[in-house]
């Protein structure tokens, strides 16, 4: 089901805009280890300094423990920078997964190609998929080369671990951005529905250690499933981490049907 | 369904909601023929041939391709079909050789002779950036995509829409040898002489609806036409007011002008006995006869 040229063919139409996001989650990675040492060095004053910053928004950026090195790593890159990152690539490969070809017109010739709709858009899915592995990929060797030259004690198990739920929070985002675009046939309203969501969704996530009726909702939002399960330090939470894969299935499953279905806008 | 029909179109509708798109499109494509699809800009001419390439659903009716509902066919049937879109648009971040591998592996075969044979035809330079293309120039990758892995059914949404003179000579010699090998052409047009070069037979839409499908020699024979006659000396019209198929005739001098339809035979005969000198015919063109149609239509 899956077509080799145009599978190919997704990487090369993304090859420049996935330099630019691999650029961006290596080198916010690189600098924030590099800071770390410092933060390390001054533990018992950051401690102080940490006493003084206010509660709600220690909640808030789940800084619990701030000073340690899975503290530091969770909230400067797992909290919210490296989980946008990889929200961005799965909503910018699902925006334009069909909605792209319908958009600009070559859904025309490609479709009347003898290959099926479906096959078209699990293609695609498996492009987005590849693309948020290889970037957690390139992310699981920076991460492993600074934890030598820093002397981290963080086992590497966990940052597979945190890997694999950015490329799930990824793929959660991108199936829905791809499910806007087939329902839509327009890029620019699946990137900025699926993107709007997720900030909507990371403002409640947020903001729920603070407001106790966000708390109450705090188990149906895919953050907590994802991220808020705290992978970097506790590894993955299987029931999560499977409610997560089994909404990210119906969502792309919907959004097959919806391309199925739907009549390619001219 | 004789072996050799390639397109069965019967009832083929199409709503867009409420708004209509075509309705009631009833005809068919033979193997070895050239099917003009004529109408005004708007008609629904690309609405019916998309179905056809399964782009659009069909809301009623029915389209068979090779004798297979194209509603829920296996995409294999898409092999057979060659598919030149209306509006076309073509990835722009490939040469025009990396176009044509490209949709040569998604059918699975190789067509390295085939496009580089066809380019040569069409003057195209394989290694230009498609991105850097003219009009025309894309026009001829989207002609020599569709004619490539030569298929049995050619599904064409104006075709020679930005082609120069030559190169729409070069396509009238392709399309002929398409259908010398047995291919069915099913070709949309709103250029009635092109579809009149052509297309053996024509079927003329209008605001969604069929108007005709005919024979174009036989819709050339239906349509109404003018005669010019001299004689020697002045002639009655009246003569020939009681043939088959004249609607009026008009003296000038020793010339009398016949306005008919249908079979001239008689016409010739008495023009023969009154001793006519020289007879101009104004054969009407089909874009004559089109707009005719169109018009009696309701339009």
């Amino acid at each position: 089901m899956i077509l080799a040229p145009l599978f190919r063919k997704a990487w090369r139409d993304h090859r420049r805009g996935f330099i630019g996001w691999l650029a961006g989650v290596v080198g916010i990675t690189i600098m924030q280890l590099a800071v770390y040492p410092s933060i390390r060095d001054s533990r018992a004053s950051w401690g102080e300094a940490m006493k003084q910053f206010p509660e709600a928004l220690q909640k808030m950026f789940r800084m619990a423990d701030y000073t340690s090195e899975i503290g530091y790593l969770s909230t400067e890159l797992f909290a919210i920078t490296l989980p946008l990152l990889f929200i961005g690539v799965g909503a910018s490969w699902g925006a334009r997964a069909t909605a792209e070809d319908e958009e600009t017109g070559t859904a025309d010739i490609l479709l009347s190609l003898p290959i099926s709709r479906r096959s078209v858009i699990l293609t695609r899915m498996a492009a987005m998929l590849s693309a948020l592995t290889a970037l957690a990929t390139a992310l699981f060797v920076t991460l492993i080369i600074g934890a030598t030259f820093l002397d981290l004690s963080i086992a590497v198990m966990r940052y597979i671990d945190a890997g694999i739920v950015l490329i799930l929070v990824g793929m959660v985002f991108g199936s829905i951005s791809m499910l806007f675009g087939t329902i839509t046939g327009h890029k620019g309203a699946a990137l900025g529905y699926s993107v709007g969501l997720a900030i909507a969704l990371f403002v409640l996530y947020s903001l729920a250690p603070l407001v106790s009726a966000f708390d109450t909702i705090l188990k149906f939002n895919p953050l907590q499933w994802t991220i808020g399960s705290q992978p970097l330090a506790l590894g993955i939470d299987v029931p999560y981490t499977l409610l997560a894969l089994g909404v990210t299935a119906v969502v792309m499953a919907g959004a097959t049907l919806m391309f199925e279905r739907r009549d390619i806008v001219a | 369904m004789a072996d050799g029909t390639y397109v069965e179109m019967n009832n083929l509708t199409k709503y867009y909601g409420k708004k209509l798109g075509v309705t009631g499109l009833t005809f068919n494509v033979d193997a070895g023929e050239v099917v003009g699809f004529l109408g005004p800009n708007g008609s629904g001419k690309t609405t019916g041939l998309r179905m056809l390439v399964g782009l659009l659903k069909i809301t009623d009716g029915s389209a068979r391709l090779f004798g297979t509902g194209v509603a829920g066919a296996s995409p294999a049937i898409r092999k057979r079909i060659g598919y030149l879109p209306g509006t076309l648009t073509l990835h722009k971040n490939m040469t025009v050789r990396e176009y044509f591998e490209f949709l040569a592996a998604m059918r699975g075969s190789d067509c390295s002779k085939s496009y580089t044979a066809l380019s040569d035809r069409f003057g195209l330079a394989l290694d230009r950036d498609i991105a850097s293309l003219s009009k025309g120039t894309r026009q001829k990758v989207g002609v020599v995509q569709a004619f490539m892995h030569e298929p049995d059914l050619l599904i064409l949404d104006e075709p020679t829409s930005g082609l120069d003179p030559f190169m729409q000579r070069e396509f009238d010699d392709l399309l002929d040898e398409s259908k010398s090998r047995g291919a069915a052409v099913l070709l949309s047009s709103h250029v009635m002489s092109e579809v009149e070069r052509l297309a053996s037979r024509v079927a003329i839409i209008d605001k969604g609806k069929l108007v005709v499908v005919e024979e174009v020699a036989r819709l050339k024979l239906r349509a109404t036409r003018t005669l010019d006659l001299e004689f020697a000396q002045p002639t009655d019209p009246a003569k020939f007011l009681g043939l088959a198929g004249v609607t009026s005739a008009v003296a000038h001098g020793n010339r009398v002008t016949v306005t008919m339809f249908g079979s001239e035979n008689e016409m010739l005969v008495l023009a023969a006995e009154l001793g006519v000198i020289t007879l101009h015919s104004h054969d009407p063109s089909l874009d004559e006869i089109f707009v005719d149609l169109v018009t009696e239509s309701g339009r």
